[in-house]
């Protein structure tokens, strides 16, 4: 099982599903999970101004999806899904080889969390939905985690996902706080073809200075958790409108490291107006060195 | 339109294979660079101005790394599944992520005229 952690909530999913389609934003939002067959679960997210009828939603939703589908027969005979309390997350489902169907309301922020599963039946809801149901998490401390496309961080709750960008082996995300601190996550493959011809230093000061469009100052070896890595200084301009090109300069850090255990880059890059607290690297990725 | 809608299904996708163009030629060889050649072919009037000012006549692509190494895979028997399972080991890659650079690259490799896409035998022979 991998884990699948963004703003406050989290799941284990299988290892062999990936996130192929993605729409990110704290409001709403959908992942869909494919594995080599094809699609085995769409998750979704969306606010709500009150607390739905979670069984009404779920019947809704599933008298829709047969008459999108077409399925004639299916929605003609629907009665009413059959509901299980999996966990904290209500399961239904309505016969075999239909979809199934999970949802939780979250009281705090007020989202309404769906999960889909194309084909249900009673061999998949106990090896596959019910173990994810039953895996549910609620982050309500102070610090949020975040397990998407790979990479794995823990941040201050404060931090608020601004911009996912993802290609296959090349995943940036990035997240601010109201004061404007911003942080840039990134997980690389193939380090070997990335670095080649060039050390890693300065793989990353090239990486700043180009794509990141910001001036490096210093960049120097370092080691985090016991593995190779570097770290640089850096500064941009600040911007919060449309000051890009005029506004104050910001000073940033940036730090990478090349994990020993698999082929994969780690970076992050911080940076915000004057007394911003950078946080230390090796708390943003502590969750790297659970994974050795 | 058949033949389109046969791939797009993720398994018969990886099943198709990439061939190599018979009229590319290999310019380079060097451990990890390799020059490619094809013949450029010119249009309408582009063929008569071709000939009088006497413009090149090949289009050379330069592939190195691991671009070289899965062109050199491609021995039209090589799927790409093969390519895709070669590519997750060799680099410790997700099946989607490798998946998501092979096809991108046989893409431009396509677009380029230096391979085409084939459906297996068994299915070409089906058809």
């Amino acid at each position: 099982m991998v884990p699948l952690d963004l703003f406050d909530f989290g799941f284990d999913l299988p290892s062999d599903w990936e996130i192929v389609r993605h729409l990110l934003t704290p409001e709403s939002g959908r992942l869909e999970f494919c594995t080599i067959d094809g699609l085995v679960a769409d998750f979704a997210w969306t606010t709500t101004r009150r607390e739905p009828d979670l069984r009404r939603t779920l019947e809704g939703v599933r008298r829709k999806y047969y008459k999108e589908a077409r399925n004639d027969d299916a929605y003609n005979t629907f009665a009413g899904l059959k509901i299980e309390r999996i966990g904290e997350l209500d399961y239904g489902y309505d016969r075999n080889g239909l979809p199934g169907h999970a949802g939780i309301w979250l009281k705090e922020r007020n989202l309404l969390l769906q999960w889909f599963f194309p084909k249900h039946d009673m061999a998949f809801a106990r090896d596959v939905a019910y173990p994810i149901m039953r895996s549910f998490r609620e982050w309500k401390g102070e610090e949020s985690h975040w397990s998407l496309f790979g990479l794995r961080a823990s941040l201050p709750r404060s931090f608020q996902l601004t911009k996912a960008s993802v290609y296959p082996a090349d995943v940036t995300l990035e997240l601010e706080t109201e004061k404007k601190h911003r942080v840039r996550l990134h997980r690389w493959g193939l380090p070997d073809l990335m670095t080649r011809g060039t050390s890693l230093e300065n793989f990353y000061h090239l990486y700043v200075m180009k794509r990141f469009r910001s001036i490096v100052k210093k960049t120097r070896p370092a080691h985090f958790f016991g593995w190779r890595g570097a770290e640089l200084e850096f500064k941009r301009r600040g911007q919060v409108g449309f000051e890009l090109l005029y506004g104050p300069f910001w000073k940033g850090v940036g730090q990478i490291v090349r994990p020993d255990t698999e082929q994969r880059l780690y970076a992050a890059e911080q940076y915000g107006p004057r007394k911003t607290n950078y946080l230390p690297f090796e708390k943003i990725f502590s969750r790297l060195v659970q994974r050795r | 339109m058949e033949a389109r809608q046969a791939f797009h299904d993720i398994r018969s996708q990886l099943n198709a294979i990439p061939v190599k163009n018979t009229k590319v030629r290999v310019e380079e060889e060097q451990a990890d660079v390799m020059v490619l050649s094809i013949e450029k072919k010119y249009r309408n009037i582009m063929w008569l101005m071709a000939k009088m000012f006497n413009l090149r006549s090949r289009h050379a692509y330069k592939i190195e790394g691991i671009g070289k190494d899965l062109y050199e895979l491609l021995d039209g028997e090589t799927n790409i599944g093969d390519l895709v399972g070669i590519l997750r080991e060799r680099y410790e890659l997700s099946f989607f992520e490798s998946r998501g650079l092979v096809m991108e690259y046989l893409r431009m490799l396509t677009g380029k005229g230096l391979i085409v896409i084939a459906a297996p035998k068994e299915e070409a022979a089906g058809e």
